[in-house]
């Protein structure tokens, strides 16, 4: 059995960080950081995989410099990293970058049907666009069921079978619009993890080894059975019409509370018209 | 054109009939709009079925949904089904020519971005508060998922605190480490203004206050009208789910603290002292 993690490398939040005109991020080596929130899914796919008797593979897509967010994994004891890399996959939008993710599990299945994929684990959102919809877009693709925003996941090997009632399942639980609720799926089956669940753990002088023998596998989108026009601008259904940075905020202005600071705030407020005071 | 389909959680009593109203001028901007509504208790997936099957016979291209972490995972099982477009945290809405057009924010609020949809789409929207209109509302009925499901052991709900939910507050006070565990005075100035009461990741962490006040990334993203940020040091995730805000102002012990710096109004102040004082300055001019 095995377990997919989905990892992406992102520009650091706290670096400069731009669009292109066509709306695309610019990506600089030197700010790139793996995702901070693929560290709770990273660690909950480990002990998932642990749970189940599973093996982990790590799937992350992007230009070149993006497979150290899947060396990352490695180095915490990922049995193996993919890196789907493909000139032909720039523009791609969300429903496009999930049809590449399901895809690559697919071609994990398909070559080795004794082996399948129990649970696919994702971070809550990537911190470049915030968007959070790509794990449920995967499941969708796969047709498994989907837990996203999870704040715990609980594996229970059952019977060792798939799909069936008395076989692997996950509860999960997760905060809701109004409350919290607790969800249990057979699996297989695709959680996205808040990050809150759990710190990643510092890789083993062990993994660390492994990880500088493991080879990286990287994927063209032809070795995963899509066509070009599939991916990328040509297959996007969504795309950026336009994107402009917004004009700076105006100079702050200053007030040192010398005993009258809240008095002034009210002033403030009551000038820019955001608060009633008379009738 | 085909109709917009706007669809709400909750069922005929339980939606929220400003913030529908809010969802349905943003959609007006790009056609005609038709209210469904799905039930609260359902799953992602049922509430997807039930969607798809209504999208399919009305024959109606787009849907627009309230954007919430629930709702995400809805848009992307109908987007799927739909083979639609999606655009995730539109604030507006506009039709040019065959093309839907979502207008967002990005990079922390710092830039502005449109996306475009040809054919079926999906937008999950963060409408502006809009006056509340007369709403047809119809329910759909449940239908069933394809497949396997996940299965609802326990839900618990929140007992509001009676202030608007922190995702569609025009007004929001925030409060972070500096207010040294006693929130009372970020709830006096919220409440003077009609706003709601906000946090960081750190003093929920700590048990001051629910998790559902968390601002920021990983907590809700917010653009109101107001954010008021007192003792709270403006660390780049929960700058990320504030940045946007139409008007900022903080309220912090040291002048170098970087929320200072995206501020429009700086207090350098203690958090307490100057939120208590607000709230009173506002309750005493009314009563005059
Ligand atoms: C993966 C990840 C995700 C995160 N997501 C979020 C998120 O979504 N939202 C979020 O908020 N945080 C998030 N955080 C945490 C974030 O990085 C900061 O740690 C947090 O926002 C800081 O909270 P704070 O401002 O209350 O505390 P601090 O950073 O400790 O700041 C306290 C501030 O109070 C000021 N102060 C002290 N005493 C007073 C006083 N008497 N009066 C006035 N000012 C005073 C200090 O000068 C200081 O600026 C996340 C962190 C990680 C690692």
């Amino acid at each position: 059995m095995r377990v997919v993690v989905l990892v992406k490398q992102v520009p650091d939040i706290s670096s400069d960080r731009s669009l292109s005109s066509d709306g695309r991020l610019e990506r600089t080596p030197t700010t790139a950081v793996l995702n901070e929130l693929d560290e709770g899914g990273l660690e909950t796919a480990l002990r998932s995989a642990d749970a189940l008797g599973a093996s982990l593979v790590a799937i992350t897509m992007g230009p070149e410099q993006a497979s150290a967010a899947a060396r990352k994994a490695l180095q915490v004891g990922a049995a193996l990293g993919i890196h789907v890399c493909d000139d032909a996959l720039a523009g791609s939008d969300v429903v496009g970058t999930a049809r590449v993710l399901a895809a690559a599990i697919r071609l994990l299945e398909r070559e080795d049907p004794q082996d399948p994929v129990a649970l696919v684990v994702a971070g809550m959102s990537a911190l470049d666009g915030l968007g959070s919809v790509v794990p449920a877009l995967v499941a969708a693709e796969l047709g498994w069921p989907i837990a996203s925003y999870s704040a715990t996941v609980a594996i229970d090997a059952g019977d060792g079978t798939l799909a069936s009632a008395g076989g692997a399942h996950a509860t999960i639980t997760r905060a809701t619009d109004h409350g919290s609720e607790e969800l249990r799926t057979s699996l297989p089956a695709v959680v996205s993890v808040t990050d809150t669940i759990a710190a990643l753990r510092v890789p083993s002088f062990a993994t660390m080894l492994a990880a500088r023998k493991a080879t990286l596998r990287t994927l063209t989108v032809a070795d995963l059975g899509l066509a070009t026009d599939d991916v990328g601008v040509a297959g996007a259904r969504a795309t950026i019409a336009d994107a402009r940075p917004r004009p700076p905020r105006p100079p702050v202005q200053v007030v040192t509370d010398t005993g009258s600071a809240g008095t002034e705030l009210v002033d403030f407020l009551v000038a820019r018209g955001l608060v009633e005071v008379s009738a | 054109m085909s109709t917009i389909t706007v669809a709400v959680v909750g069922g005929i009593d339980g939606i929220d009939r400003a913030k529908t109203s809010a969802l349905v001028a943003l959609a007006a901007r790009a056609g005609d709009v038709a209210v469904v509504t799905l039930e609260a208790a359902w799953t992602s997936a049922r509430q997807a079925a039930a969607l798809v099957a209504h999208l399919d016979a009305a024959g109606s291209d787009t849907l627009v949904l309230a954007s919430s972490h629930r709702a995400k995972e809805l848009a992307a099982l109908v987007a799927h089904a739909r083979g639609a477009g999606l655009v995730v945290d539109a604030h507006a809405l506009e039709r040019e020519g065959d093309r839907l057009v979502g207008h967002k924010r990005e990079l922390g609020g710092t830039w502005d971005v449109s996306c475009a949809v040809v054919g079926p789409a999906v937008v999950l929207a963060k409408p502006p508060p809009a006056d509340e209109v007369e709403l047809t509302l119809v329910p759909l009925p449940e239908a069933d998922v394809v497949g396997r499901d996940v299965e609802v052991l326990s839900r618990t709900e929140h007992a509001g605190d009676g202030r608007p939910a922190l995702a569609d507050a025009t007004v929001v006070v925030a409060g972070g480490r500096g207010l040294e565990g006693d929130l009372t005075p970020v709830q006096a100035l919220a409440d003077a203004l009609g706003g709601a009461v906000g946090a960081t990741r750190d003093i929920v962490e700590d048990g001051w206050i629910g998790h559902e006040t968390m601002v920021g990334q990983t907590g809700t993203i917010i653009s109101p009208r107001l954010y008021i940020g007192a003792g709270i040091s403006g660390a780049p995730h929960h700058r990320l789910g504030m940045q946007a805000s139409e008007v900022i102002v903080a309220i912090n012990i040291d002048a170098d603290a970087p929320i200072m710096e995206i501020a429009d109004f700086a207090v350098v102040g203690s958090a307490a002292d100057v939120l208590l004082q607000a709230a009173d300055e506002i309750a005493a001019r009314r009563a005059r």
